[in-house]
């Protein structure tokens, strides 16, 4: 049984890192971090049921987001509607294929990529998975860390609207798609905010005999 | 409980231990950062929380981006953004970029300074520790980067349509983000964490 916090009945306070003994499991129940008031849990409270229901709320989200327009341009009594794939082709075709593939990396890649391996770890959690538990939390960092950068696309869009609103000379609006999409963004990043990376390390000690990864001790860096 | 700690990511127990200036200890089993010695850091965090207020200030109140075509001016604020979506009715893209451009870094600088400026000059304010606690759940929301980013998009894409100038708002708004990044990176919660603790009870039950 690894040394956790949980197998010594401690609470980790996710405010501010003090453990401190969880005197109860039961849910009703709510301790306080003695030294800054947050509600202690062992595990984040249902975690897993809490990502899944995201993770499927923008699912369902990313097809209107990448189906309607996300932009629409007026430009003398001409109306153009852009999704984000037509808009990507749209910028290699005008000549700036370096800021096509920053959108396409941005506004398609980014978010795909989250969904996909947000299910992957909610599985590898869900179902006891003892596949190469450290490069999963490496994974879920990453995660965590690109997810910001999918909005690039909804302040392009809030930008170009508020910068071009010349009446029939050129105008540039925003579509419904970009509602869709935004939701698809705040969604996953929220899947990933209620994922708790621990559950993936406690069916480790719940597994059969499975060789433990080395217990050397880190230098510091 | 003071000389042990738990990974942030698989909860395993640590010895903390004396680290050099400068450095940080790595989780055994995960590689996840379990503490850092960051050194001396409020004074730092301080002074690049105040000045980022300032610029947050500035950005948004003096001229962003102006758009020119065909002797047509479109002048606009940090804030155009947000008050254009809600003029075209999409209040939800509004309330989105509102609050990761601008209500989030905001919140964040205020919650900080909140925290810093009364521990270093030791007085004793009220919600110190709920202003630490909201730092962290601030931090992720706050997106000036990302709208950086846009902003440089933005001008590749319409540098072709028309004349775009940059106003003082956005020179102020490149600074911003150099003294956010710098004073969230400096922002050692466990330390400050100590401090608080130190200087006595009032925000304890």
């Amino acid at each position: 049984m690894s040394d956790t916090a949980a197998s010594r009945g401690l609470a980790r306070c996710h405010d501010c890192g003090l453990l401190s003994h969880e005197p109860s499991l039961s849910p009703r129940d709510s301790a306080h971090c003695p030294r800054c008031h947050a509600v202690l849990h062992l595990r984040k409270p249902s975690s897993l049921a809490r990502t899944w229901s995201l993770l499927i709320a923008a699912y369902i989200m990313y097809i209107p987001a990448n189906v309607l327009p996300v932009s629409t341009i007026v430009s003398f009594g001409k109306a153009q509607d852009d999704t984000i794939i037509s808009g990507v082709i749209e910028l290699f075709h005008m000549g700036s294929p370096e800021v096509a593939l920053l959108l396409a990396f941005a506004s398609i890649a980014v978010p795909s990529l989250k969904l996909l391996m947000m299910t992957w770890l909610v599985m590898s959690a869900q179902f006891g998975w003892v596949w190469r538990p450290r490069d999963r939390t490496v994974v879920y960092r990453v995660v965590e860390a690109i997810g910001r950068w999918s909005m690039l696309d909804i302040f392009v869009i809030s930008l170009l609207a508020a910068l071009v609103r010349l009446d029939a000379l050129a105008t540039i609006q925003a579509g419904r798609g970009a509602v869709a999409f935004c939701a698809v963004v705040v969604l996953t990043m929220f899947a990933a905010m209620s994922f708790d990376p621990r559950l993936m390390w406690d069916h480790l000690d719940a597994a059969p005999q499975h060789p433990n990864p080395s217990t050397r001790t880190e230098e510091p860096a | 409980m003071g000389d042990i700690v738990a990974c942030h990511d698989c909860d395993l127990i640590h010895e903390r231990r004396p680290l050099p200036p400068g450095s940080s200890a790595r989780c055994s089993r995960c590689g996840g950062v379990l503490y850092r010695n960051a050194g001396e850091v409020l004074d730092r965090c301080l002074a690049l929380s105040l000045a980022s207020l300032l610029l947050l200030i500035v950005a948004n109140v003096f001229p962003f981006m102006d758009f020119r075509i065909g002797g047509m001016v479109q002048e606009s604020l940090m804030s155009s953004g947000v008050t254009t979506l809600h003029q075209e009715g999409f209040d939800l893209l509004a309330l989105a970029v509102g609050i990761t451009g601008i209500l989030a870094p905001a919140l964040l600088i205020l919650c900080m300074l909140w925290l810093l400026l009364p521990l270093r000059f030791g007085w004793r304010l009220p919600g110190m520790a709920l202003s630490c606690r909201w730092v962290s759940h601030l931090e992720p929301w706050s997106m000036l980067e990302v709208y950086l980013l846009g902003v440089i998009v933005s001008f590749v894409k319409l540098s072709g349509m028309a004349d775009l100038t940059l106003g003082p708002g956005s020179f102020a708004f490149v600074m911003l983000i150099v003294t956010m990044t710098g004073a969230v990176s400096a922002f050692d919660a466990p330390q400050f964490w100590r401090l608080l603790d130190r200087r006595g009870e009032g925000d304890r039950a």
